[in-house]
Parts: C-alpha cells; structure tokens; sequence
C-alpha cells in the first residue's frame, strides 16, 4: 500500500462521492499492521471484477488527522470519532456500505445513518459470541481478573446487534450456518435478512494436486499457537501417542506456527528426530508450498465458524484430519476428511494411525476434498455471491 | 502422628472458660490489643474484623493480620485456630489455612448461628471439627447442617493427620475413569449428596468394572471408602495462598464481585473450583468422564478446566431440584445473572443433566447445540433401569472414537 496523505475534507468528498461500494472495516491491513487479510481479499476481488469502491478504516489506532491512501481499492483512514461525519457523508451519496466485524458502537452508527437496505454486515464470529464458548483460552485466574471487562463486552456486542439482526432491512452476512445459529442463541434475537457466505478460498493459491498413498507419510501440522481453541495440543499429544507405535520413525512431520504457545506445545516433541519444529507466520505462498510438500494435514479445533485454514489446505488437495466441532461439519465430512471426536487426542492418534496404515484412501479423499473446497468456498459460491449482493444494495 | 494447638479466639467468657478447662489457649480483645493466655506480650488489633473480600488483605491491615498470626506461631507449638463461624476472625483462621497450612476449627455457642454464608460453611465444612458447650446447641446446629458434623476432642493437643490421598489413577485401555465432584457427599442427608454419594458407592459394583470412579469432596468423609479426594474449601482465603497481600487479580475479583447483584463467589462452593483445579494440577491422574453435581452448584466451573486438562467429557449435573427452583425465584438482577451464570457453566459440559424432566426444564441452555438429558435419581422409579442408564451415558462419554473415513 502507497500512502497518499490528503487533507480531511478531501476525505469526506471522496466518501461523498457515489461508489459500487463502500467497505467500512475496524481494521485493514497496511505495510505495517497485518490482520483482516480475508477482508482486503475481498476490496480487491470486487475490483477485480470491474466495482468501483472505497474502504473506510476506522481502527482505534488510527490517531492521524483522516487521510486517504492509495491500494487496489482506496483507503479512507480515519479515527472512530470520524465515523459518524464520515457515515453521513457516504449515506448522502447512497453508497452500498459492507460492514466487516463492526464494534458496538460502530454497529449502533451504521444502523442510525445508513438506510438498512443499503447496509451489509458481516459477521465473522467473535463480535457476536459469548465469549465463554471460547472458555479454553483463558485461565481462571484470568477470567477472575478480566471477567467484568468481558462481561461488558458481551453486553456491549449484544445489545447493538439485536435490532440489527431484527431489521428485515439490513443484510446480515455469517460465514457459516451454525455461526448464525450461536450467534442468533448469544444475542437472544432471531436474524432477519441473513445470507451465508464462506470466506472466499483462493483456488489460485492453493492449486489442487491429487495426493498419493506414499504421501500419508508427510504429516503437516500449520496453525497459529497464540490461543488454545485451534487445539494444537490436541494433535500434539496425538503424536506423542502415535510416537509410542511401531513405525511412527518413518513417518516424516512438520510443525509450524507462531503465537504465545508455541514453545510450551511443541516441548514434547522437539525431541523426536523425524519431526521438525519451526516457530515464524507463513504467508500464502510459504502455505501453499508447505502444503504441495507434505500430504496429510492436522487441522485440530475446539471452535470454528468456518476453519480457513482447513479449507486452504483441502483445496490443495492435502487430506485432513480435523474435529466435527462448531461448523467444520458444514464445511467437510467423511469422504472428505477424517474426523475423529474433538478434544480427545487419542482419538486424534487412531486416525492418523489409521491412514498411515490404510494409506490407499489418500487419492480419493484428496480429490473429494479439493473438489468441495471449490464448490463451497470457491469464487462461484463466495464472491460472485458477494459481488450479487452488492448489486442488490444499489438503489 | 501430628499434634497441634486448638487456640480459642473469644470474647465469651463461657467459651474461654471452656477451653481454658481443656488447656487451650484463648485470644481475646482487650481494648485495642489481643492477648493469649499465658503470654505477656500482646498484639494489636488490626481492624474491626478480618474481611478478605472486602480488602483486609490489600490495605494497611496486611501487616497487622499477619503479626498475628506470627505471634501465635511465636508463642504455640502448631496452632489450630478455632474461631466462630460468621464471626470477626473467621477469615483469620481460613486465612491461616490457606497461607500456612494450619488446620482450623469453629466453636458454636448459644443461639445457633446460621451457617449459610460462604466463609462460614467453608470454615465448618473444611474444618477439623466443632467445640458445643452444651447439648442443646449442638442438637440445634447439627440438625441444620448439611454434612457430619466431627466434635473437637477434649485433649490439650489435638492430632491432625496428614490428610490422605488417593494413587494417582492413569488412563487404560478399556476402562473410563470417571471423577464424581460434589461439595457434600456421604453421610449427608440432602438429596444433592446423596446422588454422587451412591454413583460413587455403586457405579464400579453395576458397571461390572469398566468403569472407576473418584470421588472430591469438601467436606471429610470419615467412613468413606477407597478413593475420596477431600479437597478444602478456604472460602476467599483461597485467593490469597500468600503470607503478605493478595495479587491484583484477586482484587479486582472481590471489587466486581461486590458490585454485583449476583456472584459465585458469595455462594457455598463459589471458590471451591479453584482449590479442584490446584488439587488435581498438583497431581498425575487421568480422567475420561467428570460429573460435577451436589446440593450447591457454583463450583460447577470446574467443568471448563477438566475439558483442558485432561480432555475429559464433562457432565454438569443439576441433580438437587430444590435449589435450582430457589434459584429462579432470585430476585431481578440476581435471578438473570444466576441463570446466565449457569449458562456459562453449562458451555463447557458435554452433557447437561437433571433427575427429572420438571427440573431438566428449569435448566439452561448453552447454545443451539446444547445436549441436555435426564439422569433419574437412584431413588426413584426402576433403581437398576437408572443405573443401567448412567452406565450407558458414562461408557458412551467416555470412548475414545474417531469416525473412520470412506472412500466415495
């Protein structure tokens, strides 16, 4: 991203021009600040396919006078106390507003001053979850410490969402089915006007390559270590078991990740000398080649709304193992996938086990693995979806 | 054998004279000072009563807490303190337990008191035993507890042993290892006692051995058999492990605490969880199944860290009706925090459970996935039909399975 400051009235004029599309996010990703990557996929996909947008950033670190930056799509920057003149100059010009994962208080904005048949809001789990389903991430003396703060949380969140989700008006977009379902329970209020669209799997990245029998050997565990509910630990502890069978010696692993847990979760198999450990953030492509190198993927979870990574991984044709917990049944099944029951790293060892013994399923479950992820998650399904809805908001 | 020194706080001069008769110490007031028996140098009083939860180990009274209970250690071989339920030194003596690992105990004289507050039946419950000093207040106190109730013995010293514990249980192929926790079990009459009482008694008999269980309890179990974990319940004293001031964390638990109309941890058991969770992370066990029951529920977060710790199924039971109907009839504020209180227990058991469908409905939800299911009483109905039924669910939670994939 090129920065290109201009002056704060330039900003509301460009807001107050009519665009295909507006997407208001309270992050974006800039040259130095990574995160809501999923979100820029999307600014650039609709540009790609001809829509003329702008992207307002609102993020509460953002403390510069607005300015404008230059990307694919246009970057409005501007601090949340810009977001109300900011809403109000792109409601004059009846501009279709996407929201991606508003804060309460943007969420109560919108609402006020865009006409909810031009709204579209999308939410991507953690801004309508009670944030106790997640309770493995946080100790208990943690939770004793923080709990009035997350309890607030949760009522800030809910209490903006419920006539949001009410308003037959305003799209609401989930990324999954059963998102809507924890997210309409955690609310308390039924939503109207709902459409489900998975995030968008890049088949481009990730190319499909049928994988072989001798393949069931090349084991992959891609994940972040920075909080408990990707369930690391679960596949670790897999292996430790599997470590204790004949045969576990020719079976050649791959542990990578980041985040707070690293160290800690792969301490018990640091010592093995078939499994590399390697501690760093893997970019798409850094992704797709680890993928193409290995064959089998361990996708553990305890929580997910989708579970991206497991789609990245099934689109290159990688076989999974992975847990039918929160929507990943949506997303994969038995011809797919193997799935043995969450947090249980015995059952998570058997299966694993199981296909090194029987590696002959690994074509087929490759191809009926990469041939979901298009289906499901490729452009047809998300973006072209995406890009209908857009239109639909335009008067 | 480990002997310790019952140390009487009163300002009663029955119960003094009481325990001056069985060579006991007492400390009492004297204007602004404490004295002890025998002792020529005395202490001051640091406040007007020991309160943890509202800040007595944050402030400046820290140190005057302390000197006390280092002057006690100065001048006694092991104390034991011995002070009154509800009374201004009870956190003392939770205190003294949790920081120092002193057994305690609570004398009981005239008007019952009422032992429903939380620190006051973590004291009882946890404690080594009760002094009555005449037979009519212990009839009165006994017939409204919950539990057996252990009499302080009448010698000078009094020995404690080492509390016991079970082997560590490791995992096998086969066989569930299922942990029961409930606050009361054994001899107690309630109906929430009784239920994890006969699990315990009868689920390894019925299942014909594939299934062992452990029970935790707070309070001791005297004629218990086998594997019983007694795991105390220091009240709030068991966020404050240390000799000096509380961590900040677990001020600002007592802070938010206090200004709900709701909290846990003003309940029987609302600290509870966390003495389960030092106890258990202090040992090597395996467990494939805990069910987290009992006549209180405010310990039923346990569930959460049994789900991390040993990738267990958890069941949180609500087996005593009474008290979830109690429950909902708590007034305003009160009643919604409890219920979503519950609810959040409720996330992280696999299984949610009541004795009947009437109490089942009262339950709630977790989410749209939530899996809620009666578990009948062994006391009513079909007995061998009811444990046949909890066999089943325990065997079920309790296999380790993975779907095997097909080819299509």
């Amino acid at each position: 991203m090129t920065g290109t400051v201009a002056p704060r009235d330039t900003v509301l004029d460009v807001l107050r021009e009519r665009h295909d599309f507006v997407l208001v996010a309270v992050t974006y990703p800039h040259r130095w600040r990574t995160g809501s990557e999923y979100v820029r996929s999307r600014a650039d996909a609709y540009a790609a396919a001809g829509l003329r947008g702008v992207v307002v950033d609102y993020s509460p670190l953002n403390v510069a006078e607005p300015h404008m930056e230059s990307d694919t799509t246009p970057v409005a920057v501007i601090r949340p106390t810009d977001l109300p003149a900011a809403l109000e100059a792109i409601a004059a010009a009846g501009s279709p507003v996407l929201a991606h994962s508003p804060t309460p208080q943007a969420l109560d904005e919108l609402h006020a001053r865009i006409p909810g048949e031009r709204l579209a809001v999308w939410f991507h789990g953690y801004e309508v979850r009670d944030y106790r389903r997640l309770q493995c991430n946080t100790t208990t003396e943690e939770l004793f410490a923080i709990r009035h703060i997350r309890d607030a949380q949760n009522r800030d969140r809910f209490r903006a969402a419920a006539p949001v989700f009410s308003d037959p008006a305003v799209t609401k977009v989930f990324v999954s089915d059963i998102q809507r379902q924890y997210s309409e329970f955690d609310v308390g209020v039924a939503a109207t006007h709902v459409e489900i669209i998975p995030n968008h799997i890049d088949e481009d990245t990730y190319r499909a390559r049928e994988r072989r029998p001798d393949e069931a050997r090349r084991i992959l565990l891609m994940r972040g270590f920075a909080q408990l509910n990707y369930a690391n630990d679960v596949a670790l502890r897999a292996l430790e078991i599997c470590s204790r069978r004949d045969g576990f010696g020719e079976l050649d692993i791959t542990v990578r990740g980041y985040g707070q847990h690293f160290g800690s979760e792969v301490k018990g198999v640091r010592t093995f000398d078939n499994v590399t450990v390697e501690e760093g953030f893997s970019s798409p492509a850094q992704m797709a080649a680890l993928h193409d190198a290995h064959g089998v993927f361990l996708c553990p979870t305890r929580y997910d709304t989708q579970g991206v990574m497991l789609g990245e991984a099934m689109a290159s044709g990688m076989v999974t193992i992975t847990n039918p917990v929160a929507a990943i049944p949506e997303f994969t099944d038995d011809t797919c996938s193997l799935l043995p029951r969450g947090n249980d790293p015995w059952a998570f060892a058997d299966s694993l086990w199981e296909l090194v013994q029987d590696p002959g399923r690994m074509p087929a479950l490759s191809r009926n693995a990469a041939a979901r992820v298009r289906r499901q998650c490729g452009t047809t399904a998300t973006i072209d979806r995406e890009i209908e809805l857009i239109r639909g908001l335009t008067p | 054998m480990t002997f310790h020194t019952p140390v009487v706080f009163t300002d009663d001069g029955a119960v003094a004279a009481a325990s001056r008769s069985r060579g006991w110490p007492v400390v009492s007031r004297d204007g602004a000072n404490l004295r002890l028996t025998g002792v020529q140098q005395s202490v001051p009083v640091p406040e007007e009563a020991m309160r943890i939860e509202a800040g007595s180990l944050t402030g400046p009274h820290v140190a005057g807490w302390k000197l006390v209970l280092d002057w006690l250690e100065k001048h006694l071989h092991r104390p034991l303190l011995v002070v009154e339920p509800n009374g201004w030194v009870q956190d003392l003596a939770l205190w003294s337990a949790s920081s120092r690992g002193w057994p305690m105990a609570s004398w009981v004289h005239g008007d019952a008191p009422v032992v429903a507050a939380a620190g006051a039946v973590a004291l009882v419950a946890s404690g080594q035993g009760v002094l009555f000093l005449d037979d009519d207040t212990r009839s009165r106190f006994t017939a409204g507890w919950r539990s057996t109730i252990t009499e302080l013995p009448s010698t000078p010293l009094i020995d404690v042993p080492r509390p016991g514990a079970p082997t560590p249980s490791s995992r096998r192929e086969g066989v569930t290892r299922v942990l029961v926790v409930a606050y009361y079990a054994g001899d107690s009459p309630t109906v929430g006692a009784q239920r994890p009482t006969y699990w315990f008694e009868e689920l390894e008999r019925l299942s014909g051995g594939d299934i062992t269980v452990d029970l935790a309890t707070a309070a001791p179990w005297d004629a218990a058999h086998g594997r019983v974990h007694h795991v105390p319940d220091l009240g709030p004293a068991t966020l404050a492990p240390g000799r000096g001031p509380i961590d900040t964390w677990a001020t600002v638990a007592f802070t938010h605490a206090a200004d709900r109309a709701y909290a846990p941890t003003r309940h029987v058991g609302g600290y509870w969880h966390v003495a389960l969770e030092r106890w258990f992370a202090a040992r090597d066990d395996h467990f494939d199944v805990v069910i987290i029951t009992g006549e209180d529920f405010e310990y039923f977060g346990f569930a959460a860290w049994a789900q991390n710790h040993w990738y267990a199924r958890t069941v949180v039971d609500y087996g005593a009706p009474a008290e979830l109907v109690r429950r909902r009839s708590f007034p305003g504020a009160a009643g919604v925090q409890a219920a979503d209180e519950e609810r959040g227990w409720n996330m992280a058991a696999d299984l949610t459970t009541a004795p009947d469908a009437a109490t089942l409905a009262l339950v709630e939800r977790s989410g749209p996935q939530a899996v809620l299911e009666v578990i009948p009483d062994h006391r009513d109905g079909d007995k061998p039909q009811a444990t046949r039924h909890l066999v089943a669910v325990i065997r079920e939670l309790g296999r380790s399975a993975h779907r095997p994939a097909t080819d299509s």
